[in-house]
This record gives structure tokens, sequence and C-alpha cells, in this order.
């Protein structure tokens, strides 16, 4: 460290507001750079230096550098005495160098508040009298208008009591760090499930207590969906199960009259395996897909002839149900980049889910559009059908959502729509969705990009 | 009771799982019970208010009507009231609380399910039926 140097530094300490800096200065009395501010954790438990930040000033045109290295002093009168006793040199330029200080505290308390502020946890601070120190925005917004008034008891009394216990629990305790973590729900009209660390900040006579809530409403009901997830596959995957078992103990057991019905047997076991068989593959495609591991083989699709391919695949079906299934409107070139195999599983999804939901003598018709607009190839399936309420449409692609009382017309796997919009929506980067009115029929309809559209993408 | 051999056993099976229904009739009916079959719940209310049954083998998730709503319809009809139901449920978990409240439903059978096991259930339950004055004891 230069002279220069060392008789530029100049140290400070601003005792109430537990900050402790030190600021560089030039021989010719110029500031060169603040050094460092230091936010103390704790003024009473001594100052802790927060941070050194050694700064290599090169003056110009000079042969002077600053370099400078703070230390905060515990004590702030022992670091009066110091400031006076060893650098009284440095007092005529404390005007320049406080106002600098100041700003650069300004600037770092802007930071913290601005940080806290947009948290979108509840920050409480607590005294030793219960009394609310600070809250930020969102505690306001998740334990009332009310908690957000400093100096009143409203926080506090806004917290669940078993948050309440740990404060005075953490407060008792006297060991800065002490730290309880609480689940339980918030006191507002919804129950809101949150998650509360407790932490005594502050120690001693007027301790400090901060309170973090976290609303978990997000992570339960993914919790929620997961295990509803395990029981509805577990339901699904023992249909079939069932079955399986039930005909080989028959057959085991010696319960078959004759070969005809052994043979009926076997077939039956076969189309349940293989039933078992797609239901496990669905269920590992879309985990594969939103696991991030499903890929598509891209590739130019006319999904006109694919359509059209779907269409004869499914009429038997349709027939069966007396159902007039047709291709309407094809737009030549809608050629899309898409993968084939994928996107002929859709159209069939589609098609089987129009012709389920749709009474015997109804009709189903494919249509095939370019969104010249989107870049994309539209591919349509309207029915004339039962219909989905308008509060069923947005948990329609969800997995094993079943619309009330749509069981009655048909089963089925319940993952076909939210594989549909995996293969749509994450693999192809296009959309799917349904316009339906109840009693007038459903349009399904999906959107890929359009070859060239799609190439450029890629 | 009329004399000779007594009538044997009847039962209605119900599932919409045509498979399931199937092999459990040609179990029974192996075992020289009489058997009939309906594919949802209206079906099987119609032909329990028509004919003469010991009891009703039901799957639990159907369309139409649950094999819970079916229970608590027969509860309901004095007539049908004594008739003992088995439920079938591929649910992995017992019969949520609230739903076997209906004091009809006398057993639940887990599937898969053996049909060996289900026959012996059959046989017990039936016998208790007629032991407590069930249809074929009157």
């Amino acid at each position: 460290m230069t002279p220069h140097a060392r008789q530029g530094i100049h140290e400070m300490g601003q005792r109430e507001m537990g900050h402790a800096s030190a600021v560089g200065f030039r021989s010719d009395g110029r500031v060169a750079g603040v050094l460092l501010v230091a936010l103390p954790v704790a003024v009473t438990a001594g100052l802790a230096v927060v941070g050194v930040a050694p700064w290599i000033t090169a003056a110009v045109g000079g042969a002077m550098g600053v370099l400078a290295t703070a230390v905060a002093y515990a004590q702030s009168d022992r670091k009066g005495e110091s400031t006076q006793a060893q650098q009284p040199q440095a007092v005529p330029q404390a005007g320049a160098g406080e106002a600098l200080l100041r700003r650069a505290i300004e600037v770092r308390c802007n930071e913290r508040t601005a940080i806290l502020e947009h948290l979108s946890d509840a920050v409480v601070l607590v005294d030793g009298h219960g009394e609310m120190r600070y809250a930020n925005r969102a505690a306001g917004a998740m334990l009332g208008a009310a908690a957000a008034v400093a100096g009143t008891r409203a926080a506090v009394d806004a917290l669940p009591p078993q948050v309440l216990r740990a404060v005075q629990g953490v407060a008792g305790a006297g060991r800065e760090g002490e730290r309880r973590r609480i689940e339980c729900e918030l006191r507002d009209a919804e129950q809101t499930p949150a998650v509360v660390s407790v932490t005594l900040v502050k120690a001693g006579d007027d301790p400090l207590v901060a309170v973090v809530v976290r609303n978990v409403r997000a992570e339960r009901e993914a919790d929620r969906m997961k295990s509803e997830f395990v029981a509805k596959a577990s339901h699904e995957l023992r249909t079939p199960l069932a079955t399986l078992r039930a005909y080989a103990e028959m057959i085991a057991d010696g319960e078959v009259a004759d070969e005809a019905q052994r043979a009926e047997f076997a077939r039956v076991m076969l189309d349940e395996a293989d039933r078992l068989g797609s239901l496990v593959d669905r269920m590992l495609d879309i985990s594969r897909i939103e696991s991030g591991l499903g890929r598509a083989s891209f590739e130019p699709v006319d999904l006109s002839a694919l359509a059209e391919e779907c269409v004869q695949a499914q009429q038997v079906d349709a027939d069966r149900r007396r159902i007039a299934l047709t291709i309407g409107r094809r737009s030549a070139g809608a050629v899309a980049w898409a993968d084939r195999n994928l996107m002929k599983q859709v159209i069939l999804n589609l098609l089987s889910n129009a012709l389920k939901y749709t009474p015997e003598g109804g009709r189903v018709e494919v249509e095939v559009d370019i969104d010249n607009l989107a870049r994309s190839v539209v591919l349509s399936v309207r029915d004339n059908g039962i219909g989905i309420p308008a509060h069923a449409r947005p948990l329609l692609f969800g997995k094993f959502y079943r619309v009330e009382n749509h069981e009655k017309f048909a089963k089925g796997t319940g993952l076909g729509l939210n594989l549909c919009r995996n293969i749509v929506e994450a693999l192809h980067g296009g959309q799917i969705d349904v316009d339906s009115t109840v009693g007038v029929g459903s349009r399904f309809w999906f959107a890929v990009p359009l070859e060239q559209a799609g190439r450029k993408a890629a | 009771m009329q004399s000779g051999v007594p009538a044997p056993a009847r039962i209605l099976v119900v599932d919409d799982e045509a498979h399931i229904v199937q092999v459990v009739a040609i179990k029974f009916r192996n075992a020289g019970l009489a058997v009939d079959t309906a594919s949802d719940g209206d079906e099987a209310l119609a032909m329990l208010r028509r004919g003469l049954y010991d009891l009703v083998v039901t799957d639990l998730q159907m369309p139409v009507m649950s094999g819970v709503e079916l229970a608590r319809a027969m509860a309901a009809d004095p007539a049908l009231a004594g008739i003992p139901v088995l439920m079938l449920t591929a649910r992995g978990h017992l019969l949520r609380e609230g739903e076997a409240d209906s004091a009809n439903i006398a057993r639940v059978v887990h599937k898969p399910f053996s049909p060996r096991g289900l026959l012996a259930d059959v046989h017990e339950l039936i016998e208790a039926s007629r032991s407590r004055g069930g249809r074929s004891a009157a």
C-alpha cells in the first residue's frame, strides 16, 4: 500500500445504521472510489466484515494508485477513537466522503429492499414485543393489508398459532440463527397451505425474529396430482390384469368346456395383454415427453393424406356405431413438418374419441386447413356428439381426467388427450384445443407448423 | 320350501367389462349356480325387480351407475334390501369413507381376483344369507 493511499483511507462507522465503510481518496482530495460498504448482521454482537473489496485505481497520467482494504470495527466508539487518533488528516475530506458514503448506503439499502419487496414469499420482521418492524409486499397480500402496517401486532395476529409459538420459542432461545420450520395453513379464507420458517436474526434484550411464509399450494397440488395419477394408473392397470388373472386361473383349474372355449380364453388373454401393453406404452410415452427425453423424427407429412388413411382405419368402428365418418375440406399442400407416426397417433385418438362420444346415427367430419398467418396446418375433428361443459375444457387434456358422467358413454385410458397434447405442443411446438357446446357437439383441432416454417425453426 | 332338491342359488353378475362378466358367469355355472348378467346398474336394477336373486356380484366403477349407487338403490327398495352385494373393485384401496355405508355391501373383493376365491366367497355369503332367512330358506 502506498503512503498516499494509506493517508487517503478514511474509515467511517455509521453506528445507528449498523454500517461500516471505507472510502479511498486520492491525495488531492478527490475520491477515487468507495471501497466497502458492509452491512453487518448484528450490531450489538460485534460487527462482521461482510466483504473486503480491494480497489486498485490507476491514476490518470500519474503514478499514484490507491490500494485499500477496509476493516470494520466491533465497537463504533473504538472506531471513533481510531478514526480521530490515527487519521486526523482525513477529516477535512469527510464532507465529500460522507455524501458519497450515504449515497452508497442508500443504493445498497434500496437494492435489499427491492429484493425483499419482490420476493414471492412473505417476510415479516417481528420484535420482542410481538410488533411488526417490517413486512414486505407479499406479507400484505398473504396475511392481509393490515399486516403491512409497521409497529402493530396485525401481522403477528394474522399468523397461525403454531407460528406464534415458534416466534416466542426462537425469541427466547437466545441463539442467533435459531430456526423453526412449520407446515401449516394460513388463516385466510382459502386456508392457504404454507411452509413457514421462523429465525432469530438478532438475540438480546430486543430480539428480532424473521418470519418467512411460503405459499405451497402449487407444490401441494402437484403432490396431490402425482398420487392421484398413481391411484388412477393402478386402477387402469388392474382392470386388464384382472381379466388375465381370472382367465389364466380358469384354464389352470380345467374349467374350460372344450377346445373352442380354450381358444376363446386365449384370445381374450392376448387382447388384454395387448391392452395392458398399450396402456403402459402410453404412460411411458407421456413420461418420456414430459421429462424431455421424447424425440420426434421430423419429415414432411401430408396431413390430408394421413387424415384420409386414419378415416379409413376407423371406418369399421364408425359403421358399427352407425356414425357417418367423413373427410371434408382438405387444403392442397397441407404438408406439415412433423413426425408421421406421432401425427397418426393424434389423429386416430381424436377420431376414436369423437366416435365414442357421438350417439349412434351421428356424424364425425375431419377437415384439414392451412393457416397462412400462423404458418400452420390445422386438422380438426368435428362431431355432433354430447359436447363438453365449459368447466371441463381446461382439464380435458390432463391425465386420467374424465368429464363427469361421460364415463357412462365410454371407457378409455384417460391418457389419450394428454398424450395428444404432449405430442402436438411439446414435441411439435404446435397447439391443440377444443371448441364445444353441450348437446351440440365438439370440434377438436390441432395446429402444427407447415413444412417450410418447421424446417426453418428446426 | 318345495319338495326335493333346493333350487340353485341365483346370482346376478354386473360389470361393464364383458370379459369379467363372462369368466365369472362360467365359473359360477360350472359350480351349479344359476347366473344372470348385466352390463350396468340400470339394467341390473330392472333385472332384480323382475326376478328373485340370492346375491349380486357387481363392479364398483361402471358407467351409468356405480356399484355403490346400485347397492344404495337396492337398499332403498324393500323388495331388494335383503339381497347381499359383493363388490368387485379395481381401486387399490378400500372403499372411500361413506361408500361402504350401505349395509347390504357384504364383501369387497379386489381386482385382480381369483375366480376360485370369488366362488368360495359367494358360497359363504349365500350360506350366511340363507341362515338369516334369505330367499331360498323362505
